[in-house]
């Protein structure tokens, strides 16, 4: 293999906005009144869950979205990147993506959020491979429920390495972006591993193994996790 | 396998010679200029148009090629050569489809008839619910006539456009195929029969309302009461269908009947969200955009909506598939236009992605009600059919309630000294500027009313399937090539693409302007020369035409 890659989180390391935001807007914007307000009560409850039990947080979060058509789905996750994440990229953080494609690396965009949101994302930066959550359908309606295998804040390095195999590149030689605690997983799987503006515990893992840290300025209006 | 289908599309047409009507109109007007566009091998178009407010048929004609957008693509290829493209091509004769042989003058007959291949009948009315007379002279009367043209023509061919809707009430799947004097519901029935009686029936209404106005209002009722009794649901159904059964017993000419279900914006060609006229889709779309949230509409119920280059295609391969045909006569083929069978959108589809669309209108808008308000309201589908509502009437009765008070409201009678002289001038001033706004709600919620009663058989009622299956067919005989550009092309619409991208904003540019009461600027003229020609008299001896019917002094115009 001696192609090499950039991997690069949306969250957190590119865009300031976590997934869940994604999630909220989407149950806010369902047709009818009821269940917007299902899906809205449903993630108020569901946020202070998430440091006890994340992966059933992201269960309930997306689960939010149930019948939701995917017309819906689509358009407005289409909308939400295009007017609200892509705003929030940081101007260091496209920089680096532009540096990394004049290099010829291979660009990858991994997202917890789900396709429509990160598609838009990786199309409008020019990404390879976008790698993110589907939601399932069923009768053209959301089930509210992930297509297994699940984007979770922890990349499974089995995936990874099955990633680099299909796109022929060399982890070993790749760099990756990341800035939350659970990127340091994904961080740890390649050669040229970088934390931008790193959450505590990703601080403390970047000064532990001398991983290089990016300080990015904050966009206006953008906020954090 | 056919050997004629081995033929190409191309040379099927190549050096044919067509008379087409209703040019005027939407369709008509993308299928004429689609097809010089891309089969400039055709011979002759002949298109009938009548004068009309002192303007000529060739003026008019001229106008709609000089200034619609729909000609753009025609403009654009051949560019100051489009006069002399045309002339070679393309020549106008005066007429009026309501009358016997189209209305053409005898010596034009006579230097017509023996160089036309097919008649290509587009023209008629296309309200739900016309005048009786009306719509028997322009979709019965109409076709009967271009029939009798047909018939005596060179290639005794016709292409009659009908609508899918002549199915009539029920929920079933419609296959290409026509009862000859079965009625939608079943019942057995004479057309010649009908006709005298929804004619007689008009006589009596109008024998006995000597008002012009409610007359026709009666008119409309009865020819109303008259179709539902068959099995229609309005009198443009109800016409259109007769006119089908009518063609269906002529033995002299070899009869292509094509239905294009509900025609839409453009996807290509004369270019993406082209439309004209308020269609069908039009107001329910306004109707979302505004702040009506509950619309009687049954979700899973069938929308089949056609792009209206999709039926232009489907059209020429009706023609060619007519010019193919040899000594045929009758009834020979029947073209549904659909797409409720390949490629189903539903009614709750289209609210859905209509929703979003003018979510994302008002989204960007600087009017912060549309910002924050409409842009957040979804529009949901009523438990209730339009025909049960009690709130739309309640509400445009209250409306129009208030307005009549407002409007008697008299300071000098209504308040008392004190007040009336301190602020008796401004109230009145107010409640005239009030009463002014009640009385243009309460109109549009009557019209709102009227328009969902009117869509009630079609979004409410039934939930019909209309197979494509001879459309389909014709398309696999097709080339590759050809195929690309002439081949029916339903199954690769992406409804959300096309709802979002192509009809809305077309809609939005060329329909809902008009229901706001607005004009739709064509475009700048672009004078053509040499001019449009026009039928001239042949000069072989005149003849005098009468239809078989005419003859039997039933039919006078």
């Amino acid at each position: 293999m001696d192609r090499t890659a950039a991997l690069f989180r949306l969250e957190h390391a590119l865009s300031p906005l976590p997934a869940w935001r994604g999630a909220l807007f989407l149950a806010g914007s369902a047709p009818g009144m009821r269940q917007r307000l299902r899906g809205l009560a449903g993630l108020a409850l569901s946020r202070p869950m998430v440091g006890l039990d994340p992966t059933a947080t992201r269960d309930l979060t997306w689960a939010m979205l149930k019948d939701l058509s995917e017309d819906r789905v689509e358009v407005l996750g289409r909308d939400w990147a295009v007017d609200h994440v892509l705003p929030t990229l940081r101007p260091e953080a496209r920089r680096l993506v532009d540096d990394c494609r004049s290099q010829g690396r291979v660009l990858v965009l991994l997202s917890e959020s789900i396709t429509p949101i990160a598609a838009a994302v990786g199309a409008a930066l020019g990404f390879d491979v976008v790698v993110s959550n589907t939601l399932t359908l069923r009768d053209g309606a959301a089930t509210g429920a992930l297509e297994p295998p699940v984007v979770g804040p922890e990349i499974d390095p089995r995936r990874l390495r099955a990633l680099a195999a299909a796109h022929g590149f060399d982890l070993a030689r790749s760099c990756a972006y990341g800035g939350a605690g659970a990127d340091g997983l994904l961080l740890s799987s390649v050669g040229l591993p970088c934390a931008v503006d790193p959450d505590r515990a990703l601080a403390r893992v970047a000064r532990d193994l001398d991983w290089p840290v990016l300080h990015t300025s904050p966009v206006d209006g953008a906020s954090n996790r | 396998m056919n050997a004629s289908r081995l033929e190409g599309l191309r040379e099927t047409l190549a050096g044919k010679q067509i008379l087409v009507t209703g040019v005027t109109g939407f369709v008509a007007k993308v299928w004429v200029a689609m097809l010089l566009d891309t089969v400039p091998e055709i011979g002759r178009i002949v298109l009938l148009a009548r004068g009309k407010r002192g303007r000529g048929a060739a003026a008019r004609i001229q106008d709609v090629v000089e200034r619609s957008p729909c000609f753009r693509p025609l403009r654009a290829r051949h560019g100051a050569d489009l006069g002399a493209f045309l002339q070679a091509r393309v020549e106008v004769v005066d007429g009026d489809l309501r009358h016997a042989m189209l209305g053409i003058a005898p010596a034009l007959l006579d230097s017509l008839l023996p160089r036309l291949d097919a008649v290509v009948h587009v023209g008629g009315l296309t309200d739900f619910s016309p005048d009786p007379r009306d719509g028997i002279a322009a979709n019965i009367r109409g076709a009967r006539h271009a029939a009798d043209v047909a018939a005596r023509s060179h290639g005794r061919r016709l292409v009659h456009i009908s609508t899918c809707f002549v199915a009539g009430r029920g929920s079933r799947e419609v296959g290409d195929t026509l009862e000859p004097g079965i009625a939608p519901n079943g019942t057995r029935f004479d057309p010649d029969g009908e006709l005298v009686a929804v004619e007689s029936l008009c006589d009596a209404v109008d024998a006995r309302i000597p008002d012009a106005a409610d007359a026709r209002r009666e008119r409309i009722a009865a020819g109303t009461r008259r179709a539902e009794a068959l099995g229609w649901p309005n009198l443009y159904t109800y016409t259109k269908g007769l006119a089908e059964h009518f063609l269906a017993r002529r033995t002299d000419v070899s009869v292509h009947i094509v239905r294009p279900a509900i025609v839409e914006c453009a996807r290509t060609f004369p270019f993406e969200g082209w439309n004209e006229g308020i269609n069908t889709s039009g107001p329910l779309v306004w109707l979302i955009g505004t702040m009506m949230r509950r619309l009687p509409l049954k979700a899973s119920h069938r929308f089949d909506v056609v792009p209206v280059d999709s039926v232009a295609r489907g059209m020429t391969l009706a023609l060619a598939e007519s010019l193919r045909s040899h000594g045929a006569h009758g009834v020979c083929g029947i073209w549904q236009l659909s797409s409720s069978a390949q490629n189903p959108l539903t009614l709750g589809r289209a609210l859905d992605l209509s929703a979003l669309g003018w979510r994302r209108k008002y989204g960007a808008s600087d009017t912060a009600f549309e910002r924050l308000v409409l842009a957040h309201l979804d529009t949901i589908t009523h438990a209730r059919a339009a025909s049960d509502d009690v709130v739309l009437p309640a509400l445009r009765k209250t409306t129009r309630s208030l307005r009549d008070a407002l409007v008697a409201f008299d300071p000098e009678a209504h308040l008392p000294g004190a007040l009336r002289e301190r602020f008796g001038a401004t109230l009145a001033k107010k409640a005239q500027r009030a009463a002014k706004s009640l009385g243009t709600t309460s109109r549009t919620l009557g019209q709102v009313e009227s328009m969902l009663l009117a869509y009630q058989p079609f979004v409410w009622d039934d939930d019909v399937v209309f197979r494509a299956d001879t459309v389909r067919d014709a398309t696999t005989w097709l080339t590759e090539g050809e195929r690309a550009t002439f081949g029916w092309d339903i199954d690769t619409v992406d409804w959300r693409h096309y709802w979002l991208e192509v009809q809305m904003p077309g809609l939005e540019r060329w329909s809902l302007p008009l229901l706001r009461g607005e004009r739709v600027e064509e475009d700048p003229r672009v004078p053509i020369t040499p001019p449009l020609r026009t039928t001239e008299a042949a000069p072989a001896p005149r003849r005098h035409w009468t239809t078989t019917a005419e003859a039997a002094g039933d039919e006078a115009e």
